[in-house]
């Protein structure tokens, strides 16, 4: 790959090849998330986050609302529009901050890096539906790369440490790992240092900021990224555990990430990540990887977002590493080991994806030829990693598989599709239409509508701008319209809203093992969606 | 399985934690305090977890804990960086850590699947246990509420709790099973904290050509400290198989396991004639039990019986703390320089992780804060000694002790202020002194340990006397001391009367070894002899059983039995120093016997070669107890096994056991809940009911609570009044608590149910298998007026009904 350092007596000016994949892979980047911000519905923890947002701007107390810098925003642009379409603009544009910022990068880690770090981030499935959606996690990454890029082009100049300082102490959870990892990976910080003061200053800021809701109220001493940190152990942001979602979308960039680790420490022995760069790297991949294990069965995809936006710049160097390792290959001696492996995996596809497709394993002589075919792959491989010149190639078929269901997740995920457990649990259309009810005629005004508690928290953000609303266990004697739990006979003195009413939808992945992920990877239709079911009562009229 | 591995990680993630800061303390130790590790690890994280939630500004829960963590590992990190560490003492960390780490792992799994042969909290004060680790683990806010008395915080030393709860939540495993994990991680992290301790103290005292036998020295002080055990087994052990000398017996004290004589019903086997057991250690049910109970009319519990019986104790939990506290002060003392104002000024983190260490240790244990903050001065002061004159050194080491007092102090604050000790004064003891034959039954084996000392170290009587001169205060001071306090209450004749010629026996005896080994620390220490430590450990242990039987501090059970638990905590003390002492004697013992180019005389040499069998005879003795006590407590490793603490009420009572885990999911950690008082009810032929039984301690009443930290009006009745005094305005306040609760189950009107309700801020109330046994009659009509949220078989929980406004009106 070209560089950007092109002399201007070199000839006539043109485009560079640099330039042209910077172009184009921010255009992807760009392209798959305005693509999310106008299919994605509503949902996990951006549900969450909105109800929280709603709740502050109207002045409810309410513990979804966790004052990062965003969701005061968030609140505040609620008051201009109650959808979620300027939030989603915001975060939106914050996150297209990132490959700017991964420019500025470029010399730091290397430009062919850069841009293999811009594609992964481009094409992964947790930062495609959480870069333009308006969770209170949304200028986590933003911020980090943003930090990042101006302590590395400006250096730690005091009005940038107060803005990185400010802005992290007021953003998410994702900060903390990266500072932790940083901690780890440069442990002789100079703490009498004037920036040190001014960074310590500038985050106390940002709590006293945060402790007073960005205008919102006091709140206690809050430090939004601790709070939205723990509250992830208790949340329902997600219908799949943090392990899951790991297993469903982000094991391929981790796996690129991980291996190029080992690669570097084999290659590295004498001074392990002597580079400080790869130390801090593999310090915030480890420390997110951390995460995502001892927050493996709870259902928040932060670690997992973590992990993946962690995972973007190994994972690029990585690649970046391949591309150039394959220039130098030994091809003539790595292709028949290679096309034998890939076509012995090609064949391996088929009768793997019938009993995918079956839902049980063949008879015994697919068994044996599933086996010898892996066998075969497993030799070609070996044969591969045998010599030095063939080691590169090996990792071709390796990362070739790891980055099939990956983009494919990608793609899927950004299409808004409906089968897909990101985002999930999604808002209904029917919880929009009961909205409509409650405003509509059929409501007496002086009434309130009573709705049942386990539905109230799903109800928040769809019944946005609605009055009277209260959540109670018994229906209060004034009630006009109730929201109730599905399976029951109208009380006294109401009639049935006619209508399938459902106020959350969740999507599960596939959970029957290797086979049925295999099936959902090859057909992603196949997944059961489970809806939260209402019922909606309305008094009758004497 | 997974929940094993899950708390192992955690325990290894803390020692990671906290090997910066024992390789910075404890830089003269041969595994570089490795071995100490994770209750360093522990404390870096307990500490700022606990002062951050009192200022509300880490979150409850897992998150908090594990945000607690990232602030202890980023300070790790940075402490790390700045360690100047050679070559060779980093490969002596890493050697030390890996020593340590597979010392932990495999105490860790052993004492792990040990407790999973009885891993069920139920009995003893183990519902107590359970309460107060799901109270650190939590409670919505800091310091903890007191789940066993609704809008009052903790009055107890919780620290411990806290500690389990940093490394269960770390796991990511409930309090019911952490608890026991807690119980495992203890076992080992004391397992190699003494490993790191006595090694590092046997190489000192040793010459170097002798260094060899330090190794011995980790081996006998996991033996003495963590196994060896009352040797009235070896007795329990005969009598089972119906083998006892009726004289021998009674001469031991151990008579009440000879069988009744006629008439006779109490202090005496009762059973049926002929062998007493079905196989070939006692199955007697809890025999071991008696084993600390040999001195009447005190507990003399050692880590053994503590681990056996599985009560997760702060006497327990401050192990690890302990010997991390008597390892900082031996550390102390061997390094070099004049401790003073100004060098606590110039290198303030030393007094700095005095105040963690020492002000940790009262918020775990108070009890030990005393010992062992004696140590801690004792060594500064033998430090400055040896380059000022005595009163200079006193006065340096007060100026280095006072910052770290005081800074212990500001620290531990927030758990200060809520504290209320019970202890009411120190008085002269004026009852019966202990026979001589239980004193050698429960502490003569690491007495005898901790006495071969003046054989393996004594530097010959010309130098041992003028310290023996000035040591003689250690033993008559106290001495002197008890015979005003008596004196002052005009019991003095009375209570020299009392004691017995036994007692005054055992007194002597103590006192004697007392004088001897602080003789021995005084003329080693003098001469900067590396043993010095040790013998002071040792004479520190002989002074606290010396102290026990001459004083006690007055609490709550003055009345019944006054000196319980000044005899148990201070004895419980003893058995760690003595232990450690003790092993230290040993190596001593076997490079005096055995090292042919060792320094020591002919005679030492015989004398120590004499002094070997009846060590080892002394130590296999005193390692009956655990062998036969580890098989009837399994039922020679027969019975069931599970880690999770309730998991056989899953199996006994499914119903109520769902009914805790859903309190447990569903209901907020700050919530107030109604469960039954306790207290046994009845309904007479009128069809009025009336209480039959008000005894709540020790049963299953405040179950709820115990079980989910979640606060309830009422729980034990009597540890409340233990905790927080024993006042007509408590009394009153308690009872009151629960004459409104057992109103809510046997009201016939709706309004004195919600009444009782309202007044403690409870939303739910709870009808499970307590509340059906202990109210009968039929209950309240509930469904009337509150919410049922839960149901299993006839068990119900009750929620008030829910109104709350999510939108403006």
């Amino acid at each position: 790959m070209t560089t950007t350092a092109a002399s201007p007596a070199a000839g006539p000016r043109g485009i560079t090849v640099a330039a042209a994949a910077w172009t184009a892979a921010a255009a992807v980047y760009a392209a798959m998330r305005l693509l999310a911000f106008v299919k994605l519905p509503v949902g996990g923890l951006e549900l969450w986050s909105l109800s929280g947002a709603w709740q502050a701007r109207v002045g409810i107390d309410d513990t979804r609302y966790v004052p990062t810098l965003y969701q005061a925003l968030t609140a505040l642009l609620l008051r201009i529009d109650d959808s979620e379409t300027l939030p989603r603009l915001a975060a939106l544009a914050a996150s297209l901050t990132v490959p700017v910022s991964l420019f500025l990068l470029r010399r730091r880690i290397g430009e062919p890096a850069a841009i293999a770090t811009l594609l992964v981030l481009a094409f992964d499935p947790l930062q495609i539906a959480f870069g333009p959606a308006a969770t209170a996690a949304a200028l986590d990454l933003p911020v980090i790369a943003a930090s990042l890029a101006a302590l590395a082009v400006l250096g730690p100049r005091p009005p940038v440490v107060a803005v990185a300082a400010f802005l992290l102490a007021a953003a998410g959870p994702l900060p903390l790992v990266l500072l932790l990892g940083a901690a780890l990976a440069h442990p002789r910080v100079n703490w009498r240092e004037p920036a040190a003061a001014i960074a310590a200053a500038a985050a106390a800021l940002g709590v006293l900021a945060a402790s007073f809701g960005f205008g919102a109220g006091w709140q206690g001493v809050t430090v939004p990224p601790f709070d939205l940190f723990a509250a992830g152990f208790d949340a329902d942001w997600s219908t799949e555990t943090a392990r899951r979602l790991v297993a469903l979308y982000a094991w391929g960039p981790a796996v690129l990430a991980g291996g190029y680790l080992a690669i570097r420490a084999a290659r590295d022995r004498a001074g392990l990540f002597s580079d400080p760069l790869d130390r801090f790297a593999a310090a915030w991949f480890g420390l997110s990887l951390a995460w995502c294990v001892a927050a493996g069965g709870s259902r928040d995809p932060l670690p997992v977002l973590s992990l993946t936006a962690s995972a973007a710049p190994l994972a690029g160097r990585g690649l970046a590493w391949l591309v150039e390792s394959l220039g130098s290959a030994d091809w003539r001696r790595a292709g028949w080991p290679l096309a034998g492996a890939l076509l012995a995996a090609a064949t391996l596809l088929g009768p793997l994806l019938d009993w995918a497709r079956l839902g049980r394993v063949g008879p015994g002589s697919e068994v044996v030829a599933v086996v010898v075919l892996a066998g075969v792959i497993a030799g070609g491989l070996t044969l591969l990693l045998r010599w030095p010149a063939t080691r590169p190639v090996a990792i071709l078929p390796l990362a070739a598989a790891a980055a099939v269901p990956w983009l494919a997740g990608g793609f899927a995920v950004a299409s808004g599709s409906p089968n897909e457990p990101l985002p999930s649990p999604v808002t209904t259309l029917q919880a929009s239409e009961i909205r409509d009810i409650v405003a509509g005629p059929a409501r007496d005004p002086s009434g309130i509508v009573a709705i049942h508690p386990s539905l109230a928290d799903a109800l928040t953000w769809p019944l946005r701008g609605s009055r009277g609303l209260v959540a109670a266990s018994r229906i209060p004697p004034n009630a006009s319209v109730v929201i109730w739990e599905a399976g029951g006979s109208p009380p006294d003195g109401f009639r049935v809203f006619e209508g399938r009413w459902a106020v959350l939808r969740e999507r599960r992945g596939p959970d029957g093992g290797f086979l049925d992920y295999l099936r959902w990877l090859a057909n992603r239709n196949t997944l059961p969606v489970r809806d939260l079911p209402a019922a909606v009562y309305i008094r009758e009229q004497p | 399985m997974e929940a094993v591995l899950a708390a192992w990680l955690a325990a290894m993630l803390l020692g990671a934690i906290g090997l910066p800061f024992a390789a910075a303390l404890f830089r003269r130790f041969p595994d570089a305090g490795a071995g100490l590790a994770v209750p360093l690890g522990l404390l870096a994280v307990a500490l700022p977890y606990f002062l951050l939630r009192a200022a509300d500004i880490l979150p409850p829960g897992r998150g908090g804990y594990l945000l607690a963590a990232v602030l202890a590992a980023a300070a790790a990190a940075q402490l790390a960086g700045r360690l100047r560490l050679h070559r060779r003492e980093l490969a002596r960390v890493g050697a030390g850590a890996a020593i340590a780490a597979s010392i932990f792992t495999g105490a860790f799994l052993a004492s792990a699947a040990f407790r999973s042969y009885n891993a069920e909290i139920v009995g003893t004060e183990q519902p107590m246990d359970l309460l107060f680790l799901n109270a650190a683990m939590v409670s919505p806010d800091y310091p903890p509420r007191d789940p066993w008395l609704a809008g009052e915080r903790v009055s107890y030393y919780y620290f411990g709790y806290l500690q389990v709860g940093v490394l269960a939540s770390i796991a990511g495993v409930p309090a019911s099973t952490g608890y026991n994990l807690g119980l495992a991680a203890t076992f080992a992290a004391t397992a190699a904290g003494l490993v790191s301790l006595s090694w590092a103290l046997a190489r000192w005292a040793l010459p170097r050509r002798s260094r060899r036998f330090a190794a011995a020295a980790p081996a006998a002080a996991l033996a003495l400290v963590l196994f060896v055990g009352s040797l009235s087994a070896v007795f329990e052990w005969a009598a089972a198989h119906e083998r006892y000398n009726e004289s021998l017996y009674r001469a031991f004290g151990v008579e009440n396991l000879l069988p009744c004589e006629p008439g006779q019903s109490a202090d005496c086997y009762a059973g049926p004639p002929g062998q007493r057991t079905s196989a070939w250690y006692p199955t007697e049910y809890w025999f071991w039990w008696r084993g600390s109970r040999v001195i009447p009319g005190t507990i003399t519990e050692f880590p053994f019986f503590s681990f056996l019986l599985g009560d997760l104790h702060p006497h327990v939990m401050a192990l690890p703390l302990m010997t991390l506290a008597a390892a900082f002060a031996a550390s102390l003392w061997r390094a070099r320089g004049v401790l003073s104002w100004r060098s606590a000024a110039r290198s303030p983190w030393r007094p700095a992780a005095a105040a963690v260490i020492f002000g940790g240790l009262a918020f775990q244990n108070t009890w030990d804060v005393v010992t062992f903050s004696a140590l801690l001065g004792l060594a500064a002061v033998g430090r400055s000694w040896r380059e000022q004159p005595l009163p200079r050194a006193l006065a340096s080491a007060a100026g280095w002790l006072a910052p770290a007092g005081l800074l212990a102090l500001a620290l531990y604050a927030p758990w200060w202020l809520t504290f209320s000790s019970q202890a009411s004064g120190l008085y002269a003891y004026t009852g019966a002194g202990t026979r001589p034959a239980h004193a050698f039954l429960q502490f003569g084996v690491p007495l005898a340990f901790a006495g071969i000392g003046l054989l393996a170290f004594a530097p010959g009587f010309r130098r041992l006397g003028p310290a023996a001169a000035v040591a003689g205060w250690v033993a008559v001071l106290p001495f002197v001391g008890w015979v005003g306090l008596a004196a002052l209450r005009g019991d003095l004749a009375a209570a020299a009367e009392n004691r017995g010629a036994a007692g005054w026996v055992t007194l002597a005896v103590y006192g004697g070894l007392t004088w001897a080994l602080a003789a021995l620390a005084l003329a080693l220490a003098s001469r900067r002899n590396g043993a010095a430590p040790a013998a002071a450990f040792g004479a520190a242990g002989a002074l606290l059983l010396y102290g026990a039987e001459l004083f006690l501090v007055r609490d709550v059970f003055f009345g019944s039995v006054p000196r319980l638990n000044t005899v148990f905590k201070l004895s419980y003390q003893a058995w760690l120093l003595l232990g450690i002492a003790g092993a230290v004697a040993a190596a001593g013992l076997l490079a005096a016997a055995f090292d042919a180019h060792g320094a020591a005389r002919r005679s030492r040499r015989i004398a120590a070669r004499a002094a070997v069998p009846a060590a080892a005879i002394l130590l296999a003795g005193g390692l009956v107890y655990p062998l036969l006590a580890a098989f009837n407590r399994t039922e020679a490793f027969s019975r069931p096994t599970a880690i999770d603490g309730l998991a056989w009420l899953q199996s006994a009572d499914p119903g109520e056991y769902a009914l805790v885990r859903w309190v447990e999911h569903n209901v907020p950690p700050g919530a107030v809940l109604i469960e039954a008082t306790g207290r046994r009810w009845v309904v007479e032929a009128d069809g009025s009911r009336r209480m039959v039984d008000a005894g709540v301690d020790y049963t299953d009443a405040g179950r709820i609570a115990s079980r989910t930290g979640r606060q309830v009006p009422i729980g034990w009745y009597f540890h409340e009044i233990q905790w927080r005094g024993d006042s007509p305005a408590n009394r009153e306040r308690f009872l009151a608590r629960q004459d409104a609760v057992d109103q809510a189950y046997l009201a016939s009107t709706p309004d004195a149910v919600l009444a009782a309700m309202r007044t403690y801020g409870a939303g739910y109330l709870v009808v499970g298998s307590v509340e059906l046994s202990r109210y009968p009659g039929p209950l309240p009509d509930y469904d009337a007026f509150l919410d049922r949220v839960f149901e299993a078989g006839r068990y119900r929980i009750y929620r008030l009904p829910h109104y709350e406004p999510v939108s403006p009106p």
